[in-house]
C-alpha cells in the first residue's frame, strides 16, 4: 500500500468521522493557539518597547552615577568581614558574610567623585559624544530693567535636542554657541516678550547673569566623616560641618570637664574643622557673586513630552529657564564651585548601537550607569516570566488534550475493530494499519495546528485594536507597531507540537490495532 | 490447487480442549467448485479460515497454489490473502464508512494498484454486479442483496485464483439469494477460479458444486 493511498484513505476516514476529528482538534486548538498568542504577544511587547526605545532620544542617553572606586587601596585592609564565629547555620552565615562584605566595601572603598575634571576625563571615553552634569545653576538674569531668578542648564551642541525647538533666533552650533544663551519661550513671555516681533527683538540682546560663589571649603576630614555616615553631597556635608563648628564654638559653655573638652577639640582638629573656619574668612576676598554677559541667541520651546515617558530617567535639557553652552557652564562652575561633586550626569552616544559598549566602558571607569536598556532588560525578563508561566499552562492543557486524544483514539480503535479486521482479512498488513492510524493522527495534528493559527490570527485582529488604543492613551503618541509578532520558528514549533502530541497519543492504540486478530476483530 | 494433509484445529487446552477440525485431508484442483456441507458447529467456517490464512492448523499442512499460509509471517499472510484468496462473508463484512466503490477498491489499494487502473476495474465490476448507480452509496444505504454483491465484487477485484464463500446467501431472501449465487457462479466460471462454497443447504450444494465435502464434528464424512 503506497503512502499516497494511505494518506488519501486517512483523509477519507477523518472526513467520515467529522465529529470525533473536531473533538480531537478542539483540545489541540485551545492549547496551541494559547501558546502561539503567548509567544507572539510577548515578542510583540518586547519589540514594541524596543521600537519605542529606538524612536526616542533615550536610546542614546544614559545617567552616570558615582560608583565604588576599586582601584584605590582600601583604607583599612583588614579581613574582619571574613571572620565569623561558630555555631551559626550555614545559610545564615552566608547571608551575614555577604552583608559584612558589603559593609566592608562601603567602608573601605570610597565612591568615585564626579568632579569637573572627572567629567572631562569621562568625555574622552570612546563612543561618548557628551557628558553633561545633571545640575542646574541658580542665576539672576538682568535684561534692561527686568530681573529674575531662574535656573540655567547646560547643553552640548553635539547631543542636544535644541535645533528642533528653536522658535526664534538660531540653533546652537558647536563653534559659535559659547557666550550665548537660549531662553525658554514661557520665561520670555513672563518677562514681557510676548509677541513674535518682541521675541525676534530679544534675540541678539546682551544679558547679564549673576552666579553665587561658594564661600566654604570643606576639609577632607569632614568629607570623610560625612561619607562614613552615609551623608553624600557637598551641601549636606557643608550643613554637617557648620553644625559641628557651632558646637565646637560653644564648647566652653558646656559642663564637660577639661579632659572631655580636650578630646573633642582633638577630634575637631582631626576633622579639619578649624582650618575650614579660617578658610571661610579668607575665601574669594568677600565677593559673593560673579557676573557674566551673554548674547541671547534664540528662544526655545520645551522638549516635547509625548515621547515614551517610561524612558525619562535619562531626560535632560527640558523645562529649564535658560540654556547655556557646556563650556560656559564649566567656566562658571570653576569660578563659583571649584570643588563641586555631581550626584549624576547624563552621557550621550552617537548611535544607540554604541550604547551597551559605551556603558561598559564608563562602568569600567568606576561609574554606575542607568540607562533605558536596564528598563528594557527588566521588562524583557518580566516578559520571559509571563511567557514561561503561560507556556506552562498551555503545556498542561496540551498534556490533558493529549490524554484526551489518546482516550478517543483508544475508543476509536475499539469501535473500528471490525473495520481493521476486514482490512486485514482482505490483505492489509500490520504496517498498513499502523501507518493508517498514525497518518490520521498526524493529519489531526496538522488540522489542529492550522485551526490554531487561524484562531490565533482572529484573536489577534480583535485584541490588537483594543490593545493599540489602550497603549496609545497610555504613552500619548501613535503606536504603529504590531501587538503580536509571529515568527516562523514559533509557528513551526506549534505545528510540530500539535502533530507530535497527536502521533504520540496514537502510537499505542495504532500498535494495538495492527496486532488485532482478523477473525476476532470481524466478530 | 488446495491441498490439505491431515489438518486439525484444536482450541483451548486440557479438559476444555475443543477439536474444530479433526485430521482431515483433501485436494481441490484449480477451477473446481466445491461445496463444504455441514451443520452448525461442524467446522465449516474453521476450515474456510484455515484455507484463507486467517487461522493456522494445529496439526498437518495446508497449501494453496503451493503456498503454505501457516509458514508465513504476518505480512506474508496478508500478501497471501490479498493475492490468492477472495472471501465472500455471510454477513458481508463491508467497511461501514466507505462507499460501495471504496469497499471494492480496498484490495486494489492494498495491492498498490495505480489509481486509473483501480477506477477502471472497480467500475467494470460495479457494472458486472449491476451496482454502477450505487457506487457512492455506503453499506447502510444498500439492501442485503446489494451489499452481498459489493462483497462478491470485492472478493473478485484482485482476480484471486481461489474464492471462498461462507454461506453467501445466508442473510438473503430466496429471490436475492438465487440472483447473488448466479452472479457469483458466473464470475467464478468466467475467471476459471476455484470456488469453496460453505453451506448447510444440500440442494444448493448439489446444484452448483462439482464436488461436495461433508463435515461432521470436524471430521470429513463424505467427499
Amino acid at each position: 500500500m503506497n503512502r499516497f493511498d494511505l494518506f488519501f484513505m486517512a483523509v477519507q476516514n477523518l472526513w467520515a468521522r467529522k465529529s470525533r476529528t473536531a473533538f480531537n482538534i478542539f483540545g489541540i486548538v485551545v492549547s496551541c493557539s494559547l501558546l502561539l498568542l503567548t509567544f507572539a504577544g510577548t515578542r510583540g511587547a518586547r519589540d514594541g518597547l524596543m521600537n519605542l526605545f529606538a524612536d526616542s532620544d533615550f536610546s542614546k542617553q544614559f545617567a552616570i552615577r558615582p560608583g565604588r572606586d576599586f582601584s584605590v587601596e582600601p583604607h583599612q585592609p583588614d579581613k574582619k568581614h571574613e571572620e565569623m564565629g561558630t555555631g551559626i547555620a550555614d545559610d545564615r552565615r552566608e547571608r551575614i558574610r555577604e552583608k559584612l562584605t558589603d559593609a566592608w566595601t562601603v567602608k573601605n572603598y570610597p565612591k568615585t567623585r564626579i568632579t569637573l575634571d572627572k567629567l572631562n576625563e569621562l568625555r574622552k571615553t570612546p563612543g561618548l559624544v557628551s557628558v553633561l552634569p545633571n545640575r542646574s545653576l541658580r542665576t539672576q538674569m538682568t535684561i534692561g530693567e527686568q530681573k529674575f531668578i531662574g535656573i540655567a542648564s547646560c547643553f552640548s551642541s553635539q547631543s542636544c535636542d535644541l535645533p528642533g525647538r528653536v522658535v526664534a533666533g538660531v540653533a546652537p552650533e558647536s563653534e559659535s554657541s559659547q557666550g550665548k544663551i537660549w531662553i525658554d519661550e514661557y520665561r520670555a513671555w513672563r518677562l514681557g516678550f510676548k509677541t513674535d516681533q518682541q521675541l525676534d527683538d530679544l534675540v541678539g540682546q546682551t544679558v547679564s547673569l549673576r552666579f553665587q560663589v561658594a564661600t566654604a571649603k570643606l576639609s577632607p576630614g569632614i568629607r570623610r566623616f560625612a561619607s562614613a555616615f552615609g551623608i553624600s553631597g557637598i551641601d549636606h556635608t557643608e550643613q554637617l560641618a557648620n553644625t559641628f563648628r557651632k558646637l565646637f564654638a560653644d564648647l566652653d559653655q558646656t559642663r564637660l570637664d577639661d579632659d572631655e573638652k580636650e578630646t573633642i577639640r582633638m577630634a575637631a582638629e582631626k576633622l579639619g574643622l578649624d582650618s575650614d573656619v579660617s578658610e571661610i574668612a579668607s575665601s574669594d576676598a568677600g565677593e559673593p557673586f560673579i557676573f557674566r554677559d551673554f548674547e541671547v541667541a534664540g528662544i526655545v520651546r520645551p522638549a516635547p513630552k509625548t515621547d515614551a515617558d517610561i524612558f525619562n530617567r535619562a531626560r535632560a535639557n527640558s523645562g529649564k529657564d535658560l540654556l547655556i553652552d557646556w563650556r560656559d557652564y564649566q567656566e562658571i562652575e570653576k569660578a563659583t564651585q571649584p570643588n563641586r561633586v555631581y550626584y549624576y550626569c547624563i552621557g550621550s552616544v552617537e548611535s544607540s548601537d554604541d550604547l551597551r559598549e559605551t556603558l561598559t566602558k564608563v562602568e569600567s571607569a568606576g561609574m554606575e550607569t542607568i540607562s533605558a536598556l536596564e528598563i528594557l532588560e527588566r521588562a524583557d525578563e518580566e516578559l520571559r516570566k509571563v511567557r514561561l508561566i503561560v507556556a506552562s499552562i498551555a503545556f498542561v492543557i496540551l498534556l490533558i488534550a493529549s490524554v484526551g486524544i489518546m482516550n478517543t483514539v483508544i475508543i476509536a480503535v475499539m469501535e473500528r475493530t471490525p473495520e481493521f479486521g476486514i482490512m486485514k482479512a482482505v490483505g492489509a498488513t500490520d504496517k498498513d494499519i499502523r501507518w493508517l492510524m498514525l497518518i490520521e493522527a498526524a493529519l489531526t495534528g496538522i488540522l489542529g495546528a492550522i485551526v490554531s493559527l487561524g484562531i490565533a490570527f482572529l484573536i489577534d485582529s480583535i485584541v490588537s485594536q483594543y490593545a493599540r488604543r489602550y497603549i496609545e492613551t497610555q504613552i500619548r503618541q501613535d503606536f504603529n507597531f504590531s501587538i503580536f509578532v509571529y515568527s516562523w520558528v514559533d509557528m513551526l514549533l506549534i505545528c510540530s507540537i500539535a502533530i507530535g502530541i497527536c502521533m504520540l497519543a496514537s502510537l499505542l492504540p495504532s500498535r494495538r490495532a495492527a496486532k488485532l486478530d482478523p477473525i476476532i476483530a470481524m466478530k | 490447487m488446495i491441498v490439505a494433509n491431515s489438518i486439525s484445529r484444536l482450541y483451548g487446552s486440557g479438559n476444555a480442549q475443543v477439536t474444530a477440525i479433526d485430521d482431515i485431508s483433501f485436494e481441490i484442483p484449480k477451477g473446481e467448485k466445491i461445496a463444504i456441507l455441514g451443520r452448525s458447529g461442524s467446522g465449516k467456517s474453521t476450515l474456510l479460515n484455515l484455507i484463507a490464512g486467517l487461522d493456522t492448523p494445529s496439526k498437518g499442512t495446508l497449501s494453496v497454489n503451493d503456498r503454505e499460509p501457516a509458514t508465513l509471517d504476518s505480512d506474508g499472510k496478508a500478501d497471501f490473502r490479498l493475492r490468492e484468496i477472495g472471501v465472500v462473508f455471510q454477513s458481508f463484512q463491508l467497511v461501514p464508512q466507505r462507499t460501495a466503490f471504496q469497499n471494492i477498491e480496498l484490495p486494489l489499494i492494498l495491492a498498490g494498484a495505480p489509481v486509473l487502473k483501480r477506477r477502471k476495474k472497480v467500475r467494470e465490476l460495479l457494472k458486472r454486479v449491476g451496482l454502477e448507480k450505487r457506487a457512492r452509496h455506503k453499506p447502510h444505504q444498500l439492501s442485503g442483496g446489494e451489499q452481498q454483491r459489493v462483497s462478491i465484487a470485492r472478493a473478485m477485484v484482485n482476480d484471486p485464483p481461489v474464492i471462498l464463500a461462507d454461506e453467501p446467501t445466508g442473510n438473503l431472501d430466496t429471490a436475492n439469494a438465487a440472483e447473488v449465487m448466479q452472479l457469483m457462479l458466473e464470475i467464478v466460471e468466467t475467471r476459471n477460479a476455484t470456488l469453496c462454497l460453505i453451506t448447510h443447504d444440500e440442494s444448493l450444494a448439489d446444484e452448483i458444486a462439482d464436488r461436495v465435502i461433508t463435515l461432521r464434528d470436524g471430521k470429513l464424512v463424505g467427499s
